[in-house]
């Protein structure tokens, strides 16, 4: 178990808005920073009663990113906080993604929506130890395209949205459909919301690869008191947070 | 130094700040990066039953917001032979003190839970979870006098352990209950589990939860507890009662003790806090301190007197 988990006041140092509802906070967390590894996320005070679950999307220094879409109650808290302003964060929590072992085994990115969030720091991570990356992105239309500026510095990114508003119209697992095709042999990372996800899980099952999928489940206490976060895998209802939330696709029942 | 050593009946505690049934994991591993066990006046473990329980499909668990939560986890456990064999032996090395919680169907499913415990020495009380919201089938053991003696009866014959008998609030009159279950031989009361509720998603235009009902906690729940103390402290001032429902703080629990409860579970505010068992032993410490008080239970139902405590 790790140890080197905290639960502590951190003060925002800024909020930024990325257009349509998306917003980035940082905020001054270095026991966050220090121990993040990519794919794991926090559970943060957002002015409700339950804490919410977020991913560490960056660190820069001693501040941690959290890159969120305005939804409910919590996030738009979040989204309103000024600077200085202190929350209760509790992390880093849960499993995050596995590196292969083979440096020259490419890393395929692929998500869904909000999804995103949780890649810009795997890609930065990955790409300074000197994977290959390839990022597949679904979003709705034009506007949900977030981060892709971003990850383009770590390679390629191809993106499709479900309205056409973009590049093609259609869904991200038609892009890994393609990429597969091409090239079974990838280390590939997943993120999204279930639907998608379980979509991309039958894809990956096709083609008999086995992906690491992040899920996001509701997670009342994500530190694995509740069991309210469960999937069924290797037919048993397993916690999302302790036990992921990056799973092995070839656990999962889809 | 103020004393926060407590007795509940036969049962003696280093303190009276419990970890609730389901809210602190199966046998409260997850609280190894913030606290040791041994510091808190006792876990009680996820409810257990004769054979493992798979709970209920996701989501388990809607929020009510600024009120606190609902869930339908669906009593998922490992079963009661599991835990003997690979928790039990945790707790007894984490120096905790151990309070078992047993869940069934039908009395012979108790029985078979408890067999598994019965002369186990290491354990301090075995609590009877005798209402399980989530599991259908009329009347529950917490909703029937007659049921609920017949019950516990049965588990008296077969262990010398301790026994609380865990109530629904979900009930015309908890004291009935409560009667039935001390006729019966439980040591204990531990009042309340969670209040029946319901949520609608206003978007899907459907019941929050697959099952529709769930079980209600969080701060909203805590004059239900109160009062339902209150009544059966009133009635019944021997009794000891186990005090559950809504507690986040120091100040929370003293409500619960001077309302009648000998010591009190902390529940869903572990969810929000894995360390808030820990800074309400501290706060009662500092209670015992500024009130000068030689022992934590001095104020145990206190609220009935007529005499009011200085500074309290
Ligand atoms: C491990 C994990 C990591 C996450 N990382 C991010 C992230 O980096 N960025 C981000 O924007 N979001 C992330 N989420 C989702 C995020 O937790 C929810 O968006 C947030 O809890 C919503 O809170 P709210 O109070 O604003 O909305 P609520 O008022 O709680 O909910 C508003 C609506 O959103 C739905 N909803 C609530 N929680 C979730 C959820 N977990 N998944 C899907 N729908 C939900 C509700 O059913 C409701 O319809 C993550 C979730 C998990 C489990
Ligand atoms: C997610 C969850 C799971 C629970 N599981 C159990 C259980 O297995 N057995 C039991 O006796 N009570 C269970 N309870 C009830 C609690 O032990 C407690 O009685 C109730 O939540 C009220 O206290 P609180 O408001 O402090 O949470 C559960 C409560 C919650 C929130
Ligand atoms: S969120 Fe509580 S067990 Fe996973």
């Amino acid at each position: 178990m790790s140890i080197t988990r905290s639960l502590i006041k951190a003060k925002l140092t800024d909020n930024a808005e990325l257009g349509k509802g998306y917003y980035v906070s940082w905020f001054h967390a270095p026991e966050i920073t220090k121990n993040i590894h990519p794919g794991q996320f926090v559970m943060m005070e957002s002015g409700q009663y339950l804490l919410r679950p977020f991913s560490v999307y960056e660190t820069k220094g001693e501040n941690a990113g959290f890159l969120y879409r305005v939804i409910g109650g919590g996030t738009s808290f979040l989204s309103k906080l000024k600077i200085g302003n202190e929350v209760l964060i509790h992390g880093p929590l849960g499993k995050g993604f596995t590196f292969p072992e083979n440096k020259n085994k490419p890393i395929l990115i692929v998500a869904g929506g909000i999804g995103i969030a949780t890649f810009p720091l795997v890609a930065r991570v990955a790409s300074e130890n000197k994977y290959k990356i390839k990022t597949l992105f679904g979003a709705r239309s034009k506007n949900d395209l977030i981060c892709t500026e971003e990850l383009k510095k770590y390679g390629e990114v191809e993106s499709i949205t479900d309205d056409g508003s973009s590049g093609r119209k259609g869904l991200v697992t038609e892009l890994l459909t393609t990429e597969l095709n091409k090239n079974k042999d990838q280390e590939i990372f997943v993120c999204g919301p279930t639907p998608m996800l379980k979509s991309v899980i039958k894809v990956c099952n096709e083609f008999g690869v086995i992906a690491q999928v992040s899920f996001e489940e509701y997670m009342a206490c994500g530190y694995g008191v509740c069991m309210s976060c469960v999937i069924k895998a290797n037919g048993k209802y397993l916690r999302t947070c302790v036990d992921g939330p990056v799973m092995r696709s070839d656990i999962v029942a889809v | 130094m103020s004393n926060l050593n407590t007795t509940t009946g036969k049962v003696s505690l280093k303190n009276p700040v419990l970890l609730a049934s389901g809210t602190c994991g199966v046998a409260g591993h997850e609280f190894e990066p913030y606290f040791n066990l041994s510091e808190l006046g006792g876990i009680v473990t996820k409810s257990l039953s004769i054979k493992p329980r798979d709970g209920n499909p996701a989501p388990r668990v809607v929020e009510i917001p600024g009120c606190g939560m609902l869930n339908s986890i669906g009593l998922q456990n490992p079963g009661i032979e599991y835990f003997v064999k690979n928790e039990l032996p945790y707790l007894i090395k984490k120096n905790a003190t151990i309070i078992i919680n047993i869940v069934g169907e039908t009395v012979d499913d108790y029985a078979g839970a408890v067999n598994f415990i019965r002369d186990k020495n290491e354990i301090s009380a075995i609590e009877l979870n005798l209402s399980c919201p989530n599991v259908s089938g009329g009347l529950d053991f917490s909703q029937d006098p007659k049921k609920a003696f017949t019950l516990i009866s049965e588990m008296k014959k077969l262990t010398k352990i301790p026994l609380w008998a865990k109530l629904s609030p979900n009930v015309t009159d908890i004291t009935e209950i409560v009667k039935a279950s001390v006729d019966a031989g439980s040591d204990g009361v531990s009042l309340i589990n969670t209040v029946l509720g319901l949520a609608i998603n206003r978007w899907t235009k459907k019941p929050a939860l697959p099952r529709a009902t769930g079980g209600y906690s969080g701060p909203a729940i805590k004059p239900i507890a109160l009062r339902m103390i209150w009544d059966t402290h009133k009635k019944f001032p021997n009794i000891p009662i186990i005090g559950i429902g809504g507690i986040h703080t120091a100040d929370d629990a003293i409500e619960f003790l001077l309302c009648g409860a000998s010591c009190v579970q902390i529940g869903t505010a572990n969810f929000v806090n894995p360390k808030a068992s820990i800074e309400i032993i501290n706060g009662l410490k500092d209670y015992c301190e500024k009130n000068k008080l030689n022992s934590i239970s001095e104020i145990v139902g206190a609220a009935h007197h007529l005499v009011t405590l200085s500074g309290a």
